[in-house]
């Protein structure tokens, strides 16, 4: 059973984390701290060979997706 | 001698034009999926003349195949160039709103790669796209209009809906057609990839990949 920390992965420009389809993870939207679930892994086309995730944010304002790279989430939960 | 400096300059260019990761995986694994789906045609048919049984299903997937891949392609890149131009916006905490709007309703997310949904994802990023494509080189043009044929196709047999007049003046799809469609979209990846990374290189200063 996988530790409720992140994953890392050597890509060539250092160590990134990575996350799963499922998991819940947080990440600061301008003024305050956002949860969401991954919903895509886009695969390792962000900036330094990170993983991209597109994220399901699901609030009272609205259900939103947005695409954030590796470095910008946190893992809250595990899928 | 002058066959050396030939060598010796296309690799300069190609060194000074590095692909994004997108470019390769489309060079990549999404070809090899291709090249997957073009091994069992010869395997199912054989390569010789006469009747063979099966390959219009497997032109039919063939075609759909490559309508989605060039599609992941597309929607690849497309992702690749927001996460570049965002990492230069200032202030930082406008990222995250900038992110969401530029994925918002992205026509490539669900809709086929045709013209006018690449044109309109990727315009939404403030480059002139089409015309910029075009200028690269003279045969954009046709290859726009066999990706645009390769469009019709794929949703013909997605709805199974074959209406000659839409699709060239045949309901039946032939090998050839589709390896042509592929050439187009072989030579429409990379011309991408230099348009998106001209225009980034224009914005943010300096050259994405």
């Amino acid at each position: 059973m996988r530790k409720n920390t992140p994953v890392w992965e050597q890509s060539p420009s250092g160590y990134h984390r990575t996350f799963k389809v499922g998991d819940t993870v947080q990440f600061h939207f301008v003024s305050r701290d956002l949860q969401g679930r991954i919903i895509e892994d886009r695969g390792a086309i962000a900036r330094g060979g990170q993983h991209l995730y597109r994220v399901l944010v699901d609030t009272d304002d609205a259900r939103r997706e947005i695409e954030l790279p590796a470095e910008e989430l946190q893992l809250v939960a595990l899928r | 001698m002058c066959r050396q400096t030939q060598s010796v300059s296309r690799c300069r260019e190609a060194l000074a034009e590095m692909p994004s990761r997108s470019l390769i995986k489309w060079n990549t694994v999404r070809v090899s999926a291709l090249d997957e789906i073009e091994n069992a045609h010869r395997q199912v048919g054989g390569i010789g003349r006469g009747r063979r049984y099966a390959t219009q299903q497997i032109n039919h997937a063939y075609a759909v195949l490559l309508s989605s891949q060039f599609q992941g392609y597309c929607r690849d890149l497309h992702s690749e160039c927001v996460d570049y131009l965002m990492s230069s916006v200032t202030p930082p905490t406008l990222q995250p709103v900038l992110r969401a709007e530029f994925v918002l309703n992205r026509k490539l997310d669900s809709g086929n790669p045709n013209p006018g949904n690449i044109g309109a994802d990727f315009s939404r990023l403030g480059v002139a796209f089409w015309p910029d494509v075009k200028s690269l080189s003279r045969q954009n043009e046709q290859r726009l209009k066999l990706l645009n044929d390769l469009n019709e196709w794929r949703n013909a047999i997605a709805h199974q809906d074959f209406n000659p007049t839409k699709l060239g003046g045949s309901k039946n799809l032939v090998l050839a057609t589709i390896r042509n469609w592929r050439r187009a979209c072989m030579g429409l990846a990379p011309a991408f990839d230099t348009v998106m990374a001209n225009h980034i290189g224009i914005v943010v200063g300096t050259r994405p990949w």
